[in-house]
């Protein structure tokens, strides 16, 4: 098998001193990848500053890797703490409400059926675990990106609406401003 | 956003602002501001962002270029004028606070 040898070969290599060389890959791979659950803005600053900073820890590259790890706990309480995290949660809200309106249907009608065929064990279990577990997982990935999708534009109207006002704002001053 | 509001004084942002205060023309970046207070290099940068939102510091990238450099531009952080007379203020009431606190040194203590 040629692409067995090529495949294990490969992880030869890695595992040997090539390894050490992509540490500091890994780490900014892994700065890229925790900065994603930071909102717009500041994701882009995060990941730009502890790229920077990983250049502290050049010569120790585990220790940068691991520091880099540590950062994921920050993403989400700086997430957790924006002041656009209430917001945010409230649009996620609906798509709760929904998926418990989702979910309970099914719940019955796996219930309704069992009862009603009185179907074996091993098909009730079918219907009480796959049914009402399955399909709202189904219903969930639609609806979750119908909500995302939605929010995603509110969210840009928001800030739309955040910029007039903050132009509107700006030009109010300069039109009051003595100055010549 | 919830500027300008006072940011809550844990052993973090206290000691962070002991650095800063030292030399308040100077601006830091956050592994540097880590090593100096002593605390830990990633949890300098929540403390970090508790003062940035209430306005006590502010965060600006370092004029370098990288090619020059040879690394990408720091963000570095600079205490505000306003930073620095509530930093002063909230490190002198927490010393008070902790005074009270501090444990006496067991070489004293008779045996």
């Amino acid at each position: 098998m040629n692409w067995l040898s090529t495949v294990a070969g490969l992880l030869a290599g890695l595992a040997g001193r090539e390894l050490w060389e992509w540490l500091p890959v890994a780490s900014k791979a892994v700065i890229f990848a925790v900065t994603r659950v930071l909102p717009s803005p500041r994701r882009e600053v995060r990941c730009s500053e502890w790229t920077a900073e990983l250049e502290h820890y050049k010569h120790k590259r585990v220790a940068g890797l691991l520091w880099s790890a540590s950062l994921l706990p920050i993403c989400v309480w700086e997430t957790a703490t924006a002041p656009a995290a209430l917001r945010r949660l409230w649009s996620v809200f609906p798509l709760l409400v929904l998926l418990l309106i989702g979910i309970l249907p099914f719940a019955l009608i796996a219930l309704e059926i069992s009862a009603f065929l009185n179907l074996p064990l091993l098909a009730t279990i079918f219907l009480f675990l796959v049914t009402p577990l399955v399909l709202p997982v189904v219903l969930m990935i639609v609806l979750g990106s119908w909500a995302y999708l939605i929010f995603r534009a509110w969210d840009r109207l928001e800030s739309d609406r955040d910029r007039s006002r903050s132009v509107r704002a700006a030009g109010a001053d300069s039109s009051s401003d003595p100055r010549p | 956003m919830g500027r300008n509001r006072k940011p809550r004084i844990t052993l973090n942002v206290a000691a962070i602002l002991a650095v800063m205060l030292a030399d308040t023309q100077r601006s830091w970046y956050g592994l540097e501001l880590a090593q100096q207070a002593e605390i830990g290099s990633a949890t300098v940068y929540s403390a970090l962002t508790r003062l940035e939102r209430a306005g006590w510091i502010k965060g600006l990238w370092e004029s370098v270029d990288p090619k020059v450099a040879g690394r990408p531009r720091r963000r570095l952080y600079l205490l505000t004028g306003e930073g620095a007379r509530l930093g002063a203020e909230a490190l002198a009431t927490h010393r008070i606070r902790l005074g009270g606190l501090v444990v006496p040194d067991l070489q004293e203590r008779p045996a």
